[in-house]
């Protein structure tokens, strides 16, 4: 089963939860018509329901993937077939890109509370033309303030916009 | 109609000055790059440049924010095509053909393409509004909410059409659209609804969900799969990026149909540019003859809602200029702009400030040309500097997402929202959940949710007001013929499929 599916139906689940629940403190119906509580209720089971449904099928393909593997494992060993690369999964290792990118960013939204906007996105960038794309730190470190550069003249001096 | 050329022809005269036309070449290329700008759009452009006006005649000042306005929309193709992040709303479809282009190396053939067909919508878009202005616009104030819903209604029926081939992961796209919709204050009770912050309170910003969902996370999933862009280098043969014959031929029809379409949806107040791009989308995907294209470079699928787009911006006039009613964020502006002149929008503008609004129309046309000739001018700095950064695009897009999604309202709060929603799109992306259905729920959710509360309230709880009306009555047909016609559509086509 694909996992990252699962995370995001469930979490779309919790989303859908949550908004139910706080839907009935809205009126359902008002005189002569609906009232605010109509749409989210409904829209919010339906959110449920189809997340259920979802993660059901994925289950279900899941479940016929892992007979085939199995069908195929069982053939290549009645015919001493060779098992081939039966080295660990890279699936989790390319995770590891975007998961920590991810992280990177919502650490730097936290830090721009503190006032700079340009300063943490700078590190960001930097870290990540670094280490995923494959730049030398000095490189990374001259590409991500030419960048900002860029940024500060198009959005600070030029529109008024307070990122610095 | 020999009156409105007379007219025109005045206006011409009013605004051919050294001055105005210098103005106006520099609002559509101000226009341009702001509507680059993830998280610019027409609204925030003509704001910025509204201070630049006080001291100006009247239509200098009313060119110059005009010239912005259409700049932005030539303008928001451009990082749609270049880097998947529209730069506004109506930008979205865009994205959807022109980055796959682009990613065929096609990124020139893909602007140049896009800025024909804008000029052609556009110049479409002025010529109704110069002819049929006032005949067109008396037409609009007979829709009345039913009418509005079911227009509505027909637009989220085509997201059968944007589902792909699992229509529950379609469906759960769609529902939670109309989730989001629903957060902020109801429009029909006045109530507030899941407000778990003071920011919340006019709902979640549109704009930061689309720097999330296409921008950051095509940078996620880019960095999943170490997708290397391979662009080549830049180069400056003009042959690259001048649409061939074949590829204007190819794109003419969906061009014409979408000026009309987007001229006709830009009347209609509230509709907007991003409804008449999906819809225009999702009619193209319809007539095409190689509907699997769509969505993998297809030159129709681009052209259409490029044409639409740009054709709603005259076409959005016409209601603010005659009846005095603001489509949506960017003609409001405007609106305040023209009383910020002492102009009176409405039945007796054209009537009592004629020569200004003449002279505008004049402008705009001006702009459109200038716009054509600067956009293409343009395309080969444009791929070329995407081929210079291309080593390192991924933190170029971070870095304008964040700072696009920061100037929404100059806080943190936005860039949070774009996060959240980049991760989802990552999740999307990676799981093949369709966004167009989540995008297109968005926008028409929350308004299909308020004209249908206020129908039902105008029937005193009968929903049988939506079959009494002619109107709402053609549109139900139009909904029920795309709804069964895309069902047999694709049973045709997994026939086919199965048998090949």
């Amino acid at each position: 089963m694909k996992y990252s599916e699962v995370i995001l139906l469930v979490g779309l689940a919790i989303f859908a939860g949550v908004l139910l629940k706080d839907s009935f403190s809205l009126s359902y119906a008002s005189d002569g018509g609906f009232g605010p509580g109509f749409i989210p209720r409904n829209f919010a089971v339906a959110t449920i329901l189809l997340a259920g449904l979802l993660i059901y099928q994925a289950y279900r393909e899941h479940r016929g993937e892992h007979r085939g593997e199995l069908r195929r494992e069982l053939r290549r060993t009645a015919t001493a077939e060779p098992a081939g690369d039966a080295g660990a999964s890279p699936a989790l290792r390319q995770l590891v890109p975007p998961a920590v990118t991810i992280l990177l960013l919502f650490g730097a939204t936290y830090l721009m509370e503190f006032g700079s906007v340009l300063a943490p996105l700078g590190v960001t960038i930097t870290i990540v033309s670094a280490v995923f794309l494959n730049h030398s730190w000095v490189k990374a470190a001259a590409l991500s303030v030419a960048t900002l550069a860029v940024i500060y003249a198009i959005f600070s001096l030029w529109l008024n916009i307070p990122v610095l | 109609m020999l009156d409105a050329l007379n007219s025109l022809a005045g206006g011409f005269a009013d605004v051919l000055t050294v001055y105005n036309v210098l103005l106006i070449f520099a609002a559509g290329l101000i226009g341009t790059v702001v509507g680059a700008l993830p998280g610019l759009g027409p609204s925030a452009g003509i704001a910025l440049m509204l201070p630049l006006t006080f001291g100006m005649p009247h239509i200098s000042g009313l060119c110059l924010l005009t010239g912005v306005y259409m700049g932005t929309m030539y303008g928001g193709r451009i990082t749609s095509i270049l880097i998947n992040t529209p730069g506004d709303a109506p930008a979205i479809i865009t994205a959807m053909d022109g980055y796959p282009l682009m990613q065929q190396g096609k990124g020139g053939l893909a602007l140049g393409i896009s800025a024909v067909s804008s000029f052609v919508g556009g110049l479409f878009g002025l010529a109704v509004l110069i002819f049929f202005a006032p005949v067109v616009s008396s037409y609009a104030i007979y829709l009345g909410a039913p009418e509005y819903f079911l227009l509505m209604a027909v637009g989220l029926s085509t997201i059968i059409l944007l589902a792909g081939d699992n229509i529950l992961k379609a469906l759960m796209a769609t529902c939670f659209g109309i989730l989001i919709g629903t957060i902020g204050a109801d429009y029909v009770s006045g109530q507030m609804r899941f407000i778990y912050t003071i920011e919340l309170i006019e709902g979640i910003d549109f704009v930061a969900i689309i720097i999330g969902l296409y921008g950051l996370g095509e940078v996620f999933y880019n960095l999943e799969q170490r997708k290397v862009m391979n662009l080549g280098k830049p180069s400056f043969n003009l042959s690259e990026y001048i649409p061939s014959r074949a590829a204007l031929r190819e794109s003419a029809a969906p061009t014409l149909r979408g000026s009309i379409l987007g001229t006709v949806i830009g009347i209609v107040p509230g509709a907007g540019a991003t409804v008449a791009t999906f819809l225009d989308y999702t009619m193209e995907k319809r007539l095409s003859k190689s509907p699997e294209r769509f969505g993998k470079g297809g030159i129709a699928g681009l052209a259409g809602p490029e044409a639409t787009n740009n054709a709603s911006v005259p076409g959005s006039l016409i209601p603010l200029l005659t009846l005095g009613i603001p489509g949506f964020g960017g003609t409001a502006i405007m609106l305040g702009a023209l009383i910020m002149f002492g102009l009176q929008p409405g039945p007796l503008l054209m009537v009592n400030s004629g020569d200004i609004v003449w002279a505008t129309i004049a402008g705009l046309v001006l702009a459109n040309l200038f716009l054509l000739l600067s956009n293409v001018l343009m395309i080969p700095l444009f791929v070329n500097l995407l081929r210079a950064i291309q080593g390192n695009l991924a933190s170029v897009v971070i870095a304008l997402c964040i700072v696009g999604a920061f100037s929404l309202s100059y806080s943190s709060f936005n860039i949070w929202i774009a996060l959240i929603f980049g991760v989802v799109g990552y999740l999307m992306k990676k799981n093949g959940y369709p966004t167009g259905p989540f995008i297109l729920a968005i926008v028409l959710g929350p308004l299909a949710e308020n004209y249908f509360r206020r129908a039902v309230m105008m029937g005193q709880g009968d929903v049988g007001i939506f079959l009494e009306r002619p109107i709402s009555l053609s549109l139900i047909i139009i909904m029920g013929l795309i709804l069964v016609g895309t069902f047999f559509a694709k049973r045709r086509m997994n026939a086919r499929r199965a048998q090949s």
